[in-house]
């Protein structure tokens, strides 16, 4: 703890060696909690380093001794959320609709999720489309609520709803794929 | 299993450390303007106006001491439309006025007694300094009462002396030449040489000595006094009356300044004639203030704007509440999107404390509690950050120039306690 508060410090102090340092670490421990949010691993990394950003110019605010990891990731999974907010692509021209239809069983869904390695894990919700992506990583992974998904991300929070069940459909349906030896042509 | 497994699984899940992500990231920082050494220069500079603050203090305090010994012995007569200043810092002056005040004692004691001597100086009238207080004397509405309660006094002496120089007429044919009057002439100071203590006081010795001379040398003016026409007599014993007036006038303004400048004007003001106005000066004012100018919150640039009133309460001391609004271009590097900003919404109360204050011209240390309320946006979009509002404090240096229709222009350049401050110029119209 000690020797990440001395990093801490020299970074502060701009030397480069100790921002590599403390990058690293940063990358091992919480890059995952970016991925969510990413459609592969280039965005992760591009998405990751302008958190890294904040991180970065931030750390005079880091009070230390506490939970660095902690302090990180809600920078980083704030980049995120801007990062998706300033590609001007996003405009929300969904209609709100009822969501029952696509209610999905709560208890089949963490089952079928939990049989998952993180690594499949990550995989399967890079597939998905990319609001389905920020409302399930948002709400189910980093507990920001509908109406928090719509201040943040100017996203309806009825649409929210619809797209958070639409997106545990998909993900039902990539993981039983996933589950389902291939087959290659022959019958095997 | 538990339902939240798979939140752990990614909570716990490691990536492995990417070589080609760092070198982006070094890109990335490159961008960064350099900032080594920043913590140590912050102390610095927060030594550097610490130690600026301290000696501001101190020269406020110190001066404003200086100040009060100043206003203490700055006394302001408004006497007959003429506006005069007696110092009684100077150690010789007061030593003067203060024998001048022992003679002037005196001089009034005697008076009584040389209400003969005082009779013979007819020829004092036609001094060309005599007839000019005379006629200011006389123009003066405001020492009406003074001059009045004088003329009672000298119209009993000149009752007196007219029917002692009746008696002597008739009794006595003597003459004398009229060099013995012409060496009683007195001679009185000019007004404008009242603050000269030190001739003011030779005059008032020549002019004691003359009397006594006068007083001591009654045969003379006896003498003087057979010559005389009864016309004469009538003219000198008119003139006679008003050198009387002048020179009780001058004797007793000289005791009453004296002693104004010696106890100092609260107690003094109780003490004073009527016919005496002392008026201190009040420089208490108020304006409305406005200011237009640069910010800089967080390195970023943006521009600044105020307005409040500014309440000039004296030399030393101003106090001014103000509402301003600063907003400034997110131009770091840091940004996500094109035209977001951090704004502040402050309230602030700030203290003046003049270092250098004349009529036009103002030199202020300016110190403010205040209460802030911080927020980013992003351009076309909703509510970023809203951080709430904070106590905060600013410094700040400010000069100020008043024009001659009482209004005025400045400059004032702050930084506050937060990485934020501005330079803005003013302008103070007054209410």
């Amino acid at each position: 703890m000690k020797e990440l508060q001395d990093i801490i410090q020299k970074c502060i102090r701009r030397e480069r060696q100790a921002q590599q340092q403390l990058y690293s670490y940063t990358y091992q421990k919480v890059s995952t909690a970016v991925a969510v949010y990413a459609k592969d691993n280039s965005e992760r990394d591009w998405i990751f380093n302008l958190g890294m950003m904040r991180v970065f110019t931030s750390l005079e605010s880091y009070k230390p001794l506490t939970n660095y990891l902690g302090w990180a990731r809600t920078l980083l999974v704030r980049a995120a959320i801007d990062h998706y907010r300033s590609q001007k692509k996003h405009k929300d021209n969904l209609t709100a609709i009822e969501v029952q239809d696509y209610n999905v069983s709560s208890k089949d869904f963490e089952e079928m999720m939990s049989a998952l390695e993180a690594e499949d894990i990550i995989k399967i919700l890079q597939q998905l489309p990319e609001k389905e992506r920020l409302v399930f990583s948002m709400n189910e992974l980093d507990g920001y609520t509908h109406k928090e998904i719509q201040e943040l991300t100017g996203i309806n929070s009825n649409t929210s709803k619809w797209l958070l069940s639409k997106a545990k459909k998909s993900l039902k349906s990539m993981t039983e794929n996933l589950k389902t030896p291939q087959r290659n042509g022959y019958g095997l | 299993m538990d339902s939240k497994d798979f939140r752990s699984k990614l909570k716990n899940h490691e990536t492995p450390y990417n070589p080609e992500a760092w070198s982006q990231m070094e890109e990335l920082l490159s961008t960064l303007p350099a900032q080594a050494d920043s913590t140590t220069d912050k102390k610095r500079w927060m030594r550097l106006l610490l130690a600026f603050l301290a000696l501001s203090i101190a020269a406020v305090l110190f001066w404003h001491r200086s100040e009060l010994v100043y206003w203490s012995s700055e006394l302001v007569v408004n006497e007959k439309g003429i506006t005069e200043k007696v110092s009684i810092e100077d150690g010789t002056s007061k030593r003067t006025m203060t024998q001048a005040d022992d003679q002037t004692n005196a001089e009034i004691n005697q008076l009584p007694l040389n209400k003969s001597s005082l009779a013979v100086s007819a020829d004092a009238v036609q001094d060309k300094n005599s007839t000019e207080r005379n006629s200011i004397a006389q123009k003066s509405s405001r020492d009406e009462k003074f001059v009045s309660s004088v003329e009672r006094t000298n119209r009993k002496r000149k009752d007196a002396a007219e029917q002692e120089k009746t008696k002597r007429l008739a009794t006595s044919n003597s003459n004398k030449p009229q060099d013995a009057v012409i060496k009683n002439k007195v001679e009185l100071p000019k007004r404008s040489d009242r603050n000269n203590s030190s001739k003011f006081s030779s005059q008032v010795e020549s002019t004691s000595e003359v009397i006594r001379r006068e007083g001591g040398d009654s045969t003379a003016q006896q003498d003087k006094r057979s010559t005389l026409s009864d016309a004469e007599n009538q003219g000198s014993a008119l003139d006679q009356q008003s050198t009387n007036q002048l020179l009780l006038t001058e004797l007793i303004m000289l005791d009453v300044l004296r002693r104004q400048a010696l106890a100092g004007p609260e107690r003094e003001e109780a003490r004073l004639p009527d016919n005496f106005k002392v008026e201190l000066p009040k420089p208490r004012r108020l304006f409305y203030t406005g200011s237009l100018g640069i910010s800089d919150i967080n390195s970023n640039r943006g521009y600044y704007v105020g307005a409040g009133v500014f309440w000039d309460i004296d030399k030393i001391l101003g106090l001014e509440p103000q509402l301003s609004f600063a907003s400034a271009w997110d131009i770091n590097g840091t940004s996500t999107s094109f035209l977001s900003s951090d704004q502040e919404l402050e309230l602030a109360t700030w203290v003046h404390l003049n270092l250098w204050r004349v009529e036009k011209h103002k030199v202020s240390l300016e110190l403010a509690p205040s209460l802030v309320a911080n927020w980013s946006i992003v351009k076309g979009e909703t509510l970023r950050e809203y951080r709430g509002i904070t106590a905060n404090y600013k410094a700040a240096l400010s000069y100020t120039f008043f024009m001659p229709n009482d209004n005025g222009v400045g400059l004032r350049g702050a930084v506050s306690r937060f990485d934020s401050g501005f330079v803005a110029v003013r302008y103070f119209k007054k209410f």
